[in-house]
Order: C-alpha cells, then structure tokens, then sequence
C-alpha cells in the first residue's frame, strides 16, 4: 500500500465532502485560534511574572555604630550566602545624594540639619521565588549591624500570587479546547464513515485490511488539522494588527516593542506551532473515531 | 480448492435459501450452477467469499474452514477470490480505470505497474476506451464488464461469477464466458451462475441444477442437455 495512494485518496474524501470540510475546518481553526490566543497570554504572564520578579530586590538597612570593618565584614558575610547574586551598598550620603534630587525632600532634610538617613545594602537574590525571599529577609533581619530589612513587599507578593493563579485557569481553557479540537474531528470522521458504509463495504469484500480504509481518514484528519493551523495564524496575525493598530491610536502603547526580535520571527514560530499542534489534534481525533467506528 | 459439507444458509427472517449442500470443485475446474430465480445461486457465492457464514454446515476454500478465519486474515483471504457481483458493487465516484485499479491497490500492488494491469483488464472486457468514464456513463453491459475486469485484474486463484452475462447480448455474453474459459486454462478455479441455457449448453462444463435451495441435479463436463 503506497503513500501517495493513501493521500490521493484522503483528498478524494477533501473534495467529496465539501460541507464537512467547512465545518471542521472552521471548528478547528477557531480552537486553534483559541488556543493560540491562551500560549499568548500564557507567555504574556510568564514575561510579567519575570518581570515582577526581577524587580525584587532585598534592602538592608544598616545601624550607624557599625564603623567601616564592621561594614565590610557584613558586606562579606552576605555576598558569601549562596543565594546572593549582588549586593550594591549604599552610604548614608549616597542616600542623601539620592534623595536630594527632588526639592521638597531637600529642604526638609536641611530643617533637619544633619543626615537622618540610613546606610543600606540593596541585594538580589538569584532565585526570586516569594518563598525565598522571605526567608532570606529573615535570614538578614538576625544579622548583626542589621537595624531592618524589607523586599518590595506584600504587593509584588500577591500579585505573583494571582499571576499564578490565573495561568492555571489558562492551562484549564487550554486543556478543554484541546478536548474540544479532538472530539470535533472525531465526530465529522465518524459522520464521514456513517456516509460510507457501502464503499467501504466493497472495500472490505474486495480484500482492504482495515488499516487501508483507515489510513485515508487519518491523512485526512492531519489535513484538516494543519490547514486549520495555519488559518488560525492567519486569524490571529490579523487579529494582531487590529489591536496593535489600535493599542498604538487610542492607547499610544506601541506593541511592537513587547516583540523585541520582531513580528515576522514571531508569526512565522507561531504558525509552524499551530500547525503542529493542529495535525496532532486532527490525528488524535481520527484514531479516536476510526478505534471506534472501523473494527475489524 | 472448495468444498461444501452439509451447508444450510438460514436468513433471519427465517427464510431457509440453502439446505444441504455438498460440493467438491477441484482446483482449476469451470463450474456452472443454474437454476430459477430465488433458487439460493448468489447466497451460495456469497457463503464462498465469505460475505456471509452458513448457518450449518462447512465451507472450505483452499483449505481453509471460512468460518474458522481470524478478523485480521479475512482480508487475504478476499484478495485471493475475484468476485464479480450480480449488483455489480462498483463505486460510482470513481472512475472505472480506479474501479479496476482499486483492487490491485487493495492487494499492495506497487503504483507503477497499476496502469498497466488496469489498461490490460479493460481490454480484456473491451473497454478499453472507457476507462476515464464514470460508472454512471457505461451501459449495463458495460458496468458488468467492468466488474468482471476488477474480478481478474489481480489473476486471483479463485474467480466466482454470480450471473456476469445477465445484462449481455449473446455475442458479448458469449466472448465473456470465453474469457472465464481462458482463465482456467492457467489454474483458475471458476464458479459461474447463469439463467441462460445457450451458453450451458455451448459450454459443455460440469453444470450443478439448484432449486429452493437444494441441488437437484449435476451435468458433468462434455455432457450435453
Ligand atoms: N438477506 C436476505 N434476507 C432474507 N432473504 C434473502 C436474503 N437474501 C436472499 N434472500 C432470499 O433467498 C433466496 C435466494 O436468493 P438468491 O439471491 O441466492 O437467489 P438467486 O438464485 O441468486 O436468484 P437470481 O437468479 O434471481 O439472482 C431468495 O428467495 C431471496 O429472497
Ligand atoms: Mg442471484
């Protein structure tokens, strides 16, 4: 049994059933759409969990009565911690420095007369999980020298809390329309075979394994799976311009930049992914129905 | 190559096509059965190909006891009988080059040599101008002529043909069973159901009589009527 005699048969069944082709092609590339638009925002929330992340810096401030030695061998002791990927220390007139930019701060720390501000050490951690964060400030508020110690606290905290939160709730919607993709596909084989009992009757009398009959009717679920893919690109590259067009008219958010390798790369991985992705479906929804339907 | 012991064939309304049956058809032999209509010809060719089981009784092709064939042999064991069917059994989508060729596919022939067998087939039958038509385009005739080509375009051991002249003139109904003749002289078995006692007579074949479902008599090869 050739291959190319499989696939010319698989699209004599493309062309037979036009109407069954519009509609699983349709289904498909809507799933996939869907399904495209979830890896978006899924990646979307990966990059601004990171993000978040990245921004998570420990601050230690540090006591007056320390003196130089006892500062360097505190900076030692932390850069020493194997979590501590930098330490930046600041003097207290390098935090005076700071805050003198803005000229209401100014003046009042020149009421003041002196410089009220702490010393500090601004650390980042390697592994910026809430967990270890946590830990770490406790870890630092013991020290000695140590007045205080504080991460950006119960925000960035609860926000990474509700990041994850709802990238579960995407990997749900993504699961039930992957099942939603396979049991459409299913469905129309299953009607395409019910609408061909009798050819494949003579098939079977005329000596067809029933891998012969069911070959054809899997090429074309990995058909209509692929072309599904890449209408769904399609869809979602136009889908894109609309709202990049707009984003950038009504918003002034250009989004272009949130694509710092450029679109075409973008669209062109996508595609193949959704191309993927679609034959997979569409072949695991044609072994579901032709287990079911062609027994020997 | 074919026996039958005792072959009853029941259908489910009850009705009783077969009763008794009991053949012997040796390998290379013509067979013809006759008989009126109704008489249980077309169910004794389906009980060879095995498109049913008897009811009772043994069916045994090639020395395989068909009842006793597993799901996954079935197949093969089709690909060794060319059948060509009373109601033809073509499809009517395709072409009747890809009607032929249909059988050589199924067979796992290589796709080169297809359109050489196919093209030999319908020249066989003479219709080797109609191969790009549809079956709806061909006359009755030739809808039954191109059944027959499928029947023989895989040279199967075994040829079984339920009434291939039903729908002939005489002249092409007799170049048709010139043709099944032919076929036995390289080993074929063939088994023929006709109405039309000419071509029993013209013939001179071992000829079984069936009616009701019970053969009634036998001619044997050289006899005449
Ligand atoms: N599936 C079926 N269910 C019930 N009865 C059937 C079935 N198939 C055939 N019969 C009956 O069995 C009898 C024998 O049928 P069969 O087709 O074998 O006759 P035949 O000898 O081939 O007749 P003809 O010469 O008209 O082709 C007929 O009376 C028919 O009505
Ligand atoms: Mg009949």
């Amino acid at each position: 049994m050739s291959l190319g005699f499989l696939i010319k048969e698989a699209f004599r069944s493309l062309h037979r059933s036009k109407r069954l082709n519009l509609v699983s092609l349709g289904a498909m590339s809507m799933s996939l759409m869907a399904l495209g638009l979830v890896f978006v925002l899924t990646a979307g929330i990966f990059n601004l969990t990171r993000f978040i992340e990245e921004k998570v810096e420990v601050v230690a401030f540090l006591n007056d009565q320390a003196g130089a030695a006892g500062l360097e061998k505190f900076l030692a002791t932390i850069r020493e911690h194997p979590q501590v990927d930098g330490v930046e220390h600041i003097s207290k007139e390098k935090a005076l420095k700071e805050f003198s930019g803005d000229p209401a701060i100014r003046e009042f720390l020149d009421a003041l007369g002196g410089n009220p501000l702490p010393a500090s050490a601004r650390i980042r951690l390697r592994e910026k999980t809430p967990v270890n964060v946590q830990r770490f400030t406790t870890w630092l508020k013991n020290l000695p020298g140590v007045e205080d110690a504080s991460y950006g606290g119960g925000d960035a905290d609860r926000l990474l809390k509700a990041l994850q939160f709802i990238r579960l709730a995407v990997l749900a919607l993504a699961v039930s329309l992957v099942m939603a993709a396979v049991i459409i596909i299913a469905n129309i084989i299953s009607l395409m075979v019910y609408a061909r009992q009798e050819e494949i009757r003579i098939m079977r009398i005329i000596g067809a394994t029933n891998w012969f009959i069911r070959g054809p009717l899997l090429i074309w679920g990995i058909i209509q799976g692929a072309a599904g893919g890449l209408a769904a690109a399609g869809l979602l590259a136009a889908l894109w311009q609309v709202v990049a067009f707009y984003s950038l008219r009504e918003l002034a958010i250009d989004l272009h930049a949130f694509l710092p390798s450029g679109a075409l790369k973008y669209f062109l991985v996508g595609t193949a992914g959704l191309i993927l992705t679609g034959s997979i479906l569409g072949l695991a929804g044609s072994l579901v129905s032709v287990g079911r339907e062609l027994q020997e | 190559m074919l026996q039958f012991h005792h072959v009853y064939m029941t259908y489910q309304n009850e009705f009783k096509a077969l009763r008794d049956i009991n053949l012997e058809i040796p390998r290379g032999e013509f067979v013809m059965i006759t008989g009126p209509s109704g008489a249980g010809k077309s169910t004794l060719i389906k009980l060879i190909c095995r498109e049913m089981l008897p009811t009772k009784g043994q069916v045994i092709v090639d020395d395989h006891n068909v009842a006793k064939l597993k799901p996954r042999q079935i197949p093969f064991f089709r690909r060794r009988i060319g059948v060509v069917f009373q109601d033809f059994r073509l499809l009517y989508d395709r072409t009747v080059a890809e009607n032929v060729a249909l059988a050589l596919y199924v067979t796992g022939y290589a796709g080169r040599t297809i359109n050489r067998e196919v093209n030999q087939a319908l020249k066989k039958v003479g219709l080797e101008k109609k191969g790009k038509l549809k079956p709806w385009h061909l006359s009755g005739g030739e809808m039954q002529r191109v059944v027959l080509a499928r029947a023989m375009v895989h040279d199967p051991p075994l040829l079984l043909a339920d009434e291939p002249t039903g729908n002939l003139d005489f002249a092409t109904g007799w170049e048709v069973m010139r043709l099944l003749r032919q076929v036995t002289e390289t080993g074929t078995t063939v088994v023929c159901t006709t109405h039309n006692l000419n071509f029993i007579q013209k013939m001179r074949k071992r000829t079984l009589f069936i009616d009701k479902g019970i053969i009634r008599g036998e001619k044997k090869a050289g006899q005449v009527l």
